[in-house]
C-alpha cells in the first residue's frame, strides 16, 4: 500500500512540474532573476559561489558586495549560491551551460573543481579566491588581508598596556590562520616583548555565545586588545571587550561604527573595485588566466582607524602606522602570507 | 474510491506545501515551481543530479529502516556517515597516496570496505553502550554525531590533510580510483547502482533471512521474541551494526563517487535526511527507493531554485520540513479514520 | 566571578534541559528542542530590535518557542506521529525559517546585529535567578504535586493514567507547554542576555546537548542542572587550554564536553530512571 502511495506521489511530482514548467528548458530559466535583463547576446552574466551565507558580515558578505557592484556598474545579470563540497562541480557546470560568462568561487575549495569543469566550457571564465592552479579560463585572485592584519598587529603592539594581545576565530581555515599569523608578526615588529596569545577557535559559524566566551577567556589572560575572524559571530567578541572595557579590531568589513564603541580600527578588504576589475577584464576578453593579487598597493586592502577613538592613538603612533603602511604599499615591508 | 481520495491527498498536499512555501518567501510561484521541476527532472543533467542526491539518502534511509525495525532509534546516521568517510580516507592514504599505490580497482574496493567498516564500528559503539551500560541510543548517537564531526575536522587539518598542508582537505582521489561515471559532464556514478542493489539486499535480509526475521521480531514484539528464546541484545546489536554499515557505505559512495576528498562539510545532513526517507518509505527497503527519489528530486530541484533565486538555499530546509510534517499529518489523520483504514 | 560566568554560559543548556525533563517525564522526547530555542532567539532579537525593550523580546521569544513546541505537540501527541521524525522536521523547519527571514530582513547590509540586553547585576540576571529557582520548583512540581504525579504516570504507563481519569493528551500538551517556555527562555538567554545579537544557527547544537543532559541527569532537575554545569565547565576548560597554546587540536577540545557527557553516561551505567513510555506515541481510545 505504501509503495502505491509513493508511485502516485512520484507521478504527481512530474505532473506538477509539467503543469507549471511549460516544458521550458533549463536554458530559459537562467534569466529568471533579472527582471529587466538586457537583450540576449549583449548581456554579461556573472555567478558567485560562496562557502557560507553571503550575509555573514565577513568573508562571504564582501564577495556579495563585489557582485552587487558588478551588477550596478556593468548592468550584468548576477546570481549567487551557497555551494559546498560535492555540489560545487554541478553548480559550476550548470551556470556555464546557462551561458554565464564568469563564475566566481569564493574560496580555496573551488580551485580544483574549477580546473576540472573549465575544460568543458571554454567560453566561461572561472575565478577562485585563492587556490594555486590556473588555466586559460581559470584564474585565481587573492586578497592580501594579511597586510591589514599586520598593521592592526603593529598598532596593537604599540597600544597594549598589559603587553598581551589575542585573537578569536571561527575555524582554522587557511585564509584565517594566515591573517592571524600576520597579526602576530605586526605586533612583534612594533613591540618584540609583547605576548601574542594563540588564536582561540570557537568552531561553529554563527555561535555568538561561543565567540563571546572565547573572547572573555582571552581577556582573562590579561589581553587588552583583541582581533577577530569571527564573521557573523563577531558581535560576541565586541560585547565581551565592551564589558571589560578593552579595545578590539574589526576585520573584513569596516566595523568601526559598531554600537559597542570598542573598535579602534578595522582591517578591511575593499572588494568592489577588485571584483569589478576582474569582471571587466573577462568581459573585454582580456583575461588569460593567472593569479592576481589584491593588496594595499592596489587599494584593495586597508587599515582604517576609528575616527571616534582616534584620540586614543597619539600622533607619533599614527605617524609610525602611516610609515609602515607606506612601506607595505611600496614593497619595502613584505608581510608574511601562507600559501593556499 | 475513498482510498483513492485518501491517497491523492499526498501529492496534492506536497503541491500545496510547495506553493505555500514559495509564496510565503515571496518567490514567484510559477517560476519557482518551474525551477524546481527543471532542476530535478528537466533534462538528462537534472536526472543525473536527482540520482546522485537520492543515493546517499537511500543508503542512510535503509540504515534507519534496519535499526528502527529492530526497535532502535538510531539517529546517529550522520556520525556513522562521517566516520565511514574517515576510515575510507585513512585507507586511501595507504592505498593511493604512497610511493607504491595499489591497483585502482583494489584501492576503490578497499576504501569502500573501510567506509562500511567505519560506519559499522561507530554504530556498534552506540549499540554496545546501550546493551552493556544502558546508555539510550538516541542520546549516545546524538553525542557521537558531534564527536565524529569534530574528529573529521581534526583529521582534515591533521593526520589526513593533503600533502601541501595548506588547506583543511584531504588529497583529492585520482579519477581512476573514483567510481566510474556516466559522462564527464554529469555526476551520475556507479554508486547509484550500488545503492539500489543495497536496497534489494536489505529487503532480502529483513524479509528472507532468519537473522532479519529475528531483528524484526525483537523490534515489533519483544515479548514474543523472548518466548522464542531470541537473544534480543544480539539482534539489536546486529541491527545497529547493519544500520551503521549502510550509513558508512553512504559515506563511502559520496567520497568515491562525488567529493573525492574529505572536508569539514563532508556530510550535508545525509544522516538526518535518512530519517524522513525511511519514514516516507514506510520502513520498507524497496519503498525507500521511491521515497529517496522524491526527496532527491526535491533537493535537486531546490539546488536549481537556489541558483537563480535569492532565498533559495535556506528554503530547502523549510520545504523538506513542511513536506515531512505534511506527510506525517495526513498519514496520522487518515490512520484515525477507520473507514479509510479498512 | 568565575562561578557566575560558568552559570551564565551553562544557563542555555541547563534551562532547556530542565524544561525537557518535564516533557520527557510525560513520555515525549522533544528532539525539536534545538529548533524551538532557535526561533526563540530569533523572534526575541527581532522584537527587541523593533521595540528596544528586551523584556518584550523575552516575551516574544517565549511565545515563539511555545508555539513551535506546541506544533510539535499537535503532531506527536494529538496525531500520535513519531516523535523523532517530527522533531527532526521541526529542527529543519526552524533552521530554514529563521535563516530565510533573517536574510530577507537583514541580508546584504554587512552590519552585525546589536540589541539592548536584559539588565544584570554583577553578572546575575533575572533569568539566571529564575533558573536557580526552577530547579527545586520543577522537582517539587514533578514529585510533590498531583499534576506532577499524573504527568509522570503518562510517561510511565499512559493507559493507567487514562484509566485513572486523566487525559493523556492534555497532560502531555501541558508538559510540552512548560518545555516550550523553558526553550524560549533558553533561546532568549542566548540572544538577549549573553550575546545581545543574533546570527544564523546561533544555538549551535545546544538543544541537542540539553537533551543529552536530561539522560545524564537521570530525569532529575538538580542532576541535570549539575550535568549542564559540568559540561559547561568542560567547555570553559577547553577555551582555557586553547589560550595556553597547548598543542592539542582545537577540534578535539571542542568535542570535549560531548566526550565528557558520554563518558559520564557510561560510568553512571544502567538506570531505570527513564520514563517507561518515553518516545512511544499514544492513541487514546475513543
Amino acid at each position: 500500500m505504501n509503495v502505491k502511495h509513493l508511485l502516485i506521489l512520484c507521478a504527481a511530482v512530474f505532473a506538477v512540474g509539467c503543469g507549471s514548467g511549460n516544458s521550458r528548458d533549463e536554458q530559459a530559466n537562467g534569466s529568471i532573476k533579472s527582471v529587466d535583463a538586457p537583450k540576449p547576446g549583449e548581456e554579461f552574466k556573472v555567478a558567485l559561489l560562496t562557502p557560507g551565507s553571503v550575509f555573514d558580515s565577513g568573508w562571504n558578505a564582501l564577495a556579495y558586495d563585489g557582485l552587487q557592484e558588478i551588477q550596478k556598474q556593468m548592468n550584468a545579470t548576477v546570481t549567487y549560491k551557497e555551494s559546498k563540497e560535492s555540489d560545487i562541480p554541478d553548480d559550476m557546470r550548470s551556470y556555464a551551460r546557462h551561458g554565464y560568462n564568469l563564475v566566481f568561487g569564493h574560496g580555496f575549495e573551488y580551485n580544483k573543481p574549477a580546473m576540472k569543469v573549465a575544460k568543458d566550457f571554454p567560453d566561461t571564465v572561472f575565478m577562485t579566491s585563492s587556490g594555486g592552479e590556473t588555466a586559460k579560463n581559470v584564474g585565481a585572485f587573492r586578497f592580501e588581508l594579511e597586510q591589514g592584519f599586520y598593521l592592526a598587529g603593529y598598532l596593537a603592539g604599540l597600544q597594549t598596556r598589559t603587553g598581551v594581545i589575542g585573537s578569536v576565530a571561527v575555524q582554522n581555515y587557511p585564509s584565517i590562520v594566515s591573517t592571524l599569523k600576520a597579526f602576530e608578526a605586526g605586533a612583534k615588529a612594533s613591540n618584540p616583548a609583547c605576548k601574542v596569545l594563540p588564536p582561540v577557535y570557537f568552531g561553529t559559524e554563527g555561535d555568538v555565545t561561543g565567540a563571546k566566551q572565547a573572547t572573555e577567556r582571552i581577556l582573562a589572560e590579561r589581553a587588552d586588545i583583541v582581533i577577530h575572524q569571527a564573521n557573523a559571530a563577531a558581535q560576541g567578541v565586541f560585547d565581551a571587550c565592551k564589558e571589560k572595557n578593552v579595545l578590539a579590531f574589526g576585520s573584513n568589513a569596516d566595523q568601526n561604527s559598531n554600537p559597542s564603541g570598542v573598535i579602534l580600527g578595522s582591517a578591511v578588504i575593499i572588494a568592489k573595485p577588485a571584483f569589478l576589475e576582474l569582471a571587466k577584464q573577462v568581459k573585454a576578453k582580456q583575461f588569460t588566466g593567472g593569479i592576481v593579487k589584491f593588496g594595499m598597493d592596489k587599494g584593495a586592502i586597508d587599515f582604517v582607524l576609528n575616527p571616534k577613538l582616534a584620540d586614543r592613538v597619539p600622533v607619533d603612533q599614527q605617524q609610525k602606522l602611516k610609515t609602515v603602511a607606506a612601506d607595505i604599499k611600496s614593497g619595502k615591508i613584505v608581510v608574511p602570507e601562507d600559501k593556499f | 474510491m475513498k482510498r483513492l481520495v485518501g491517497i491523492s491527498l499526498y501529492p496534492i498536499g506536497l503541491l500545496l506545501i510547495l506553493v505555500a512555501t514559495l509564496a510565503f518567501f515571496k518567490v514567484p510561484v510559477r517560476d519557482g515551481l518551474g525551477l524546481l521541476y527543471s532542476g530535478a527532472v528537466g533534462d538528462r543533467f537534472a536526472w543525473s543530479r536527482m540520482a546522485v542526491k537520492s543515493t546517499p539518502m537511500l543508503l542512510t534511509g535503509l540504515g534507519m529502516v534496519v535499526a528502527w525495525r529492530g526497535g532502535i532509534y538510531n539517529i546517529g546516521g550522520e556520525g556513522q556517515f562521517i566516520v565511514g568517510g574517515i576510515f575510507g580516507g585513512t585507507v586511501a592514504r595507504f592505498a593511493v597516496f604512497t610511493s607504491h599505490p595499489w591497483s585502482p580497482w583494489l584501492a576503490t574496493s578497499g576504501i569502500l570496505v573501510a567506509c562500511v567498516a567505519g560506519g559499522a564500528a561507530w554504530a556498534w559503539l552506540a549499540g554496545w553502550l546501550y546493551l552493556r551500560r544502558g546508555v539510550e541510543v538516541v542520546i549516545s548517537t546524538i553525542l557521537l554525531n558531534f564527536i565524529a564531526l569534530q574528529f573529521l575536522g581534526y583529521c582534515c587539518s591533521g593526520p589526513l590533510q593533503e600533502k601541501a598542508k595548506q588547506v583543511p582537505l584531504t588529497d583529492a582521489l585520482p579519477d581512476e580510483v573514483m567510481l566510474p561515471k556516466l559522462s564527464r559532464q554529469m555526476d551520475a556514478h556507479f554508486g547509484v547502482v550500488l545503492a539500489i542493489m543495497a536496497a534489494l539486499l536489505i529487503y532480502t535480509y529483513l524479509f528472507r533471512t532468519r537473522a532479519g526475521f529475528r531483528v524484526r521480531l525483537v523490534g515489533e514484539n519483544p515479548r514474543m521474541a523472548r518466548a522464542n528464546r531470541i537473544d534480543a541484545g544480539r539482534a539489536k546489536i546486529q541491527a545497529m551494526v547493519v544500520s551503521g554499515a549502510l550509513c558508512g557505505l553512504a559515506g563511502g559512495i559520496e567520497y568515491l563517487g562525488m567529493s573525492g576528498q574529505l572536508g569539514t562539510g563532508f556530510s550535508q545532513q545525509w544522516g538526518f535526511l535518512g530519517i524522513p526517507v525511511a519514514l516516507l518509505g514506510g520502513l520498507h527497503p524497496l519503498a525507500c527507493i521511491l521515497s529517496a527519489s522524491v526527496f532527491g528530486a526535491l533537493l535537486a530541484g531546490a539546488e536549481n531554485l537556489a541558483r537563480y533565486t535569492p532565498t533559495g538555499s535556506t528554503l530547502v530546509y523549510v520545504i523538506q520540513a513542511v513536506a515531512v510534517l505534511g506527510y506525517v499529518g495526513i498519514k496520522a489523520y487518515r490512520d484515525r479514520l477507520p473507514a479509510v483504514e479498512a | 566571578m568565575e562561578f557566575i560566568s560558568l552559570l551564565q554560559y551553562s544557563a542555555p543548556v541547563a534551562l532547556a534541559a530542565i524544561g525537557e525533563i518535564v516533557v520527557q517525564q510525560s513520555g515525549v522526547i522533544d528532539i525539536g528542542l534545538e529548533g524551538s530555542m532557535l526561533v526563540g532567539s530569533y523572534f526575541g532579537m527581532l522584537t527587541c530590535l523593533a521595540t528596544h525593550n528586551p523584556w518584550l523580546g523575552l516575551g516574544a521569544a517565549i511565545l515563539a518557542a511555545l508555539l513551535l513546541t506546541l506544533l510539535f505537540g499537535v503532531f506527536t501527541v494529538l496525531l500520535a506521529a513519531d516523535q523523532v521524525v517530527v522533531g527532526t522536521a521541526v529542527n529543519l523547519f526552524a533552521m530554514g525559517l529563521t535563516s530565510a527571514l533573517f536574510r530577507s530582513k537583514f541580508g546584504g547590509t554587512m552590519q552585525l546585529i546589536s540589541i539592548p540586553r536584559l539588565g544584570a547585576y554583577h553578572g546575575i540576571d533575572l533569568i539566571m535567578v529564575g533558573m536557580l529557582v526552577s530547579v527545586p520548583a520543577v522537582w517539587y512540581l514533578m514529585r510533590r504535586t498531583a499534576w506532577g504525579l499524573a504527568v509522570r504516570s503518562c510517561g510511565e504507563y499512559p493507559k493507567s493514567a487514562e484509566a485513572a481519569g486523566f487525559s493523556v493528551y492534555k497532560l502531555r500538551l501541558q508538559a510540552l507547554a512548560i518545555g516550550g517556555l523553558f526553550a524560549g527562555l533558553s533561546g532568549a538567554y542566548l540572544s538577549l542576555v549573553i550575546a545581545g545579537s543574533f546570527a544564523e544557527n546561533m544555538t549551535a547544537g545546544r538543544g541537542f546537548v540539553a537533551i543529552a543532559m536530561v539522560t545524564f541527569g537521570r530525569w532529575k532537575p538538580h542532576f541535570a542542572f549539575l550535568a549542564a554545569l559540568l559540561v559547561g565547565f568542560a567547555d570553559s576548560l577547553q577555551y582555557r587550554f586553547q589560550t595556553y597554546g597547548w598543542h592539542v587540536p582545537f577540534q578535539l577540545m571542542i568535542a570535549m564536553p560531548y566526550i565528557v557527557a558520554l563518558a559520564v553516561l557510561v560510568l553512571v551505567g544502567k538506570g531505570t530512571a527513564a520514563p517507561g513510555a518515553l518516545a512511544q506515541p499514544y492513541r487514546m481510545d475513543k
